[in-house]
C-alpha cells in the first residue's frame, strides 16, 4: 500500500500542516479514527488547535471527530522566544542556543557533519520524552526519541540515546554501531559541563568515544551537543 | 630606487621597507617574507602557514605598506604556502607531546603538522604535577597560535578518573569565549591534554570559518 491510499498518514499530514502542530498520530480502528495525538507548538492555544483540528477533520475527511479524542501536548523548543511560553500540561523551559557550538553546527554546511534544528523535551507527568532533530549538509532531516523524565540525569541520557537515533542512518551506512556509555555531568571553571562516552563498534573493533558541551541552560541541548562533538569524526 | 634620491631619503626608505616587513611578520599565518625593487616600486613575496587567508591578509599587508608610504599593488603581493594539505584534508595532525623535567623546570612542546609545515609551541612551568598539564595544554595552544583569530590561554584543567577510564577535560579562553574539550588518556595524560585542547580548539575553527567547520586538528585517539 502506497503512502497517499493510507487514511491514518493522509491525515496526520493534513493535520501536521496546521499552524503551530509539529507532528500528529492518527490511531484508526474499523476505517475510522478514534485518537489524534498532536504535537504543537509556538503561540496558539491547546483549544485553538484542537478546533483546528476538528475543522480540518470535517472539511477535509467529512468525519465529525469528538473533542475528547484529540491530545495535545504543547512544546517549547531550544529556540523558542520565551515570551510564548503558554500555561499547557507540557511545557519545558525555553533553551537559549549556545552560540559558539550552535555557530559551528550551523556553519558545517560544506561538511558531512549534522547541524542541530531541534531539540524537543514533552513531559506529561511523571514520564515524557525528548525528541532530537538534525539538518545534514544535503537538506535532509533525521530524528530521534527517546523516553526523558524530567530528572537531569534522565534527561541527559534521553538526549544522548535520542541523538545515536537521529545519527542510526549515516551509522549504518558506515557499517558503525554506537551505544551510550555513559553521560556525566562535571564542573570545568565553574561551569556545569556534560560528558558523553560512546561504544563505536564497527570492522570487528570497538572503541571508545567522548565528547564534551558546557551546559548554557538545558542539559538535553548539551547533551545533545556532546554527542555530536564525540562522534565528529566518524560521520 | 630613483637616482636622484639623496642619501638621506634613501635611508629612510630602507628603514620603511624593513618596518614593512616587520609589519607583515606579524601577521597571522606569516613566516617569512621579502622585498624587492621592481619598475621603481617595490614587491613582496610572502611565505604563509597553509591555513593563511590570503584574501585577509592581501588588504593588511597593503594597509601596512600604505601607512608607511610605500605603494604595493596588488600584482606585487604574492604569497607562497609553506606545505600542502594534502590527503589531510586541510587538517593537522598531532604529532609530538614532548616532555622534559630540567632544573626543577618542566618544559612542554607540541608540534602540528600539515602537508610538511609544523607549528610548534612551548611552555615552561615549575615542575609541580598540578601545573604539568596546564604547561602542556599551553604549549598546544601556543602551537595554534597562527590558527586563532584571538589570544587563548587555558582556563582550567582536569584528570577525572573513573575506575579503568581516565580523561582530561579543559577549558580555554578564546578572547572572551569559554571553549570545551575532553579527550580520554590513551597514551598519557599529556597527550590527552594536547588532544583535549586541539579539541576545544577545534570549536573555535568551526566557529571563525564561514566555510567549513571541520576544524583545523586531527586528533588522534578519540575521534578517529
Amino acid at each position: 500500500m502506497s503512502v497517499r491510499e493510507r487514511p491514518d498518514l493522509l491525515m496526520e499530514r493534513a493535520i501536521a500542516r496546521i499552524t503551530g502542530v509539529v507532528r500528529a498520530k492518527v490511531r484508526f480502528d474499523d476505517g475510522l479514527p478514534i485518537q489524534v495525538y498532536a504535537i504543537a507548538s509556538g503561540d496558539r492555544t491547546q483549544d485553538e488547535v484542537i478546533c483546528d483540528i476538528q475543522s480540518l477533520a470535517v472539511a477535509g475527511f467529512n468525519i465529525d471527530l469528538d473533542r475528547s479524542a484529540i491530545s495535545v501536548v504543547r512544546l517549547t523548543s531550544g529556540v523558542a522566544d520565551p515570551s510564548s511560553r503558554t500555561v499547557g500540561p507540557s511545557i519545558d523551559p525555553p533553551q537559549p542556543p549556545d552560540l559558539d557550538q550552535e555557530e559551528a553546527s550551523r556553519k558545517s554546511t560544506s561538511t558531512t557533519r549534522p547541524a542541530i534544528e531541534q531539540v524537543f523535551v514533552a513531559r506529561e507527568g511523571d514520564s515524557g520524552w525528548i525528541r532530537v532533530s538534525l539538518r545534514w549538509p544535503a537538506g535532509a532531516l533525521t530524528e530521534g526519541t527517546a523516553p526523558a523524565t524530567e530528572r537531569r540525569p534522565s534527561r541527559a541520557r534521553g538526549a544522548a540515546e535520542a541523538t545515536l537515533v537521529a545519527l542510526s542512518p549515516q551509522l549504518a551506512e558506515k557499517g558503525l554501531n554506537l551505544e551510550i556509555d555513559e553521560v556525566a555531568e562535571r564542573t570545568v571553571a565553574g561551569r556545569p559541563s556534560v560528558l558523553v562516552y560512546v561504544f563505536c563498534e564497527g570492522g570487528g573493533k570497538k572503541m571508545p568515544l567522548m565528547g564534551s558541551a558546557f551546559v548554557r541552560d538545558d542539559i538535553g541541548s548539551a547533551t545533545v551537543k556532546a554527542v555530536l562533538n564525540a562522534v565528529d569524526r566518524i560521520i | 630606487m630613483a637616482s636622484n634620491v639623496t642619501p638621506m631619503e634613501h635611508t629612510q626608505e630602507l628603514d620603511r621597507r624593513d618596518a614593512l616587513l616587520a609589519r607583515i611578520a606579524s601577521l597571522r599565518g606569516v613566516r617569512n617574507s621579502s622585498l624587492k625593487e621592481v619598475d621603481g616600486g617595490i614587491a613582496t613575496t610572502i611565505l604563509v602557514i597553509p591555513e593563511a587567508d590570503e584574501t585577509r591578509l592581501r588588504p593588511a599587508v597593503k594597509s601596512a605598506a600604505k601607512d608607511l608610504g610605500l605603494a604595493l599593488e596588488d600584482d606585487s603581493i604574492v604569497f607562497l604556502s609553506s606545505g600542502s594539505p594534502g590527503r589531510s584534508g586541510g587538517r593537522r595532525n598531532l604529532t609530538r607531546v614532548n616532555i622534559d623535567h630540567f632544573g626543577g623546570n618542566f618544559i612542554a612542546s607540541v608540534s602540528l603538522e600539515l602537508g610538511g609545515d609544523i607549528l610548534t609551541g612551548e611552555h615552561r612551568s615549575n615542575d609541580a604535577c598540578s601545573l604539568r598539564l596546564s604547561a602542556v595544554a599551553q604549549a598546544t595552544l601556543n602551537a595554534c597560535r597562527d590558527l586563532l583569530s584571538e589570544s587563548a590561554e587555558v582556563e582550567d584543567i582536569c584528570l577525572l578518573v573513573d575506575g579503568e577510564r581516565s580523561s582530561v577535560l579543559v577549558s580555554i579562553l578564546l578572547g572572551i569565549t569559554p571553549l570545551l574539550g575532553a579527550a580520554t588518556v590513551r597514551f598519557d595524560e599529556y597527550d590527552a591534554t594536547a588532544r583535549a585542547v586541539l579539541d576545544a580548539v577545534n570549536r573555535a575553527a568551526g566557529r571563525d570559518r564561514s566555510t567549513s567547520s571541520e576544524g583545523l586538528m586531527d586528533i588522534p585517539g578519540d575521534k578517529t
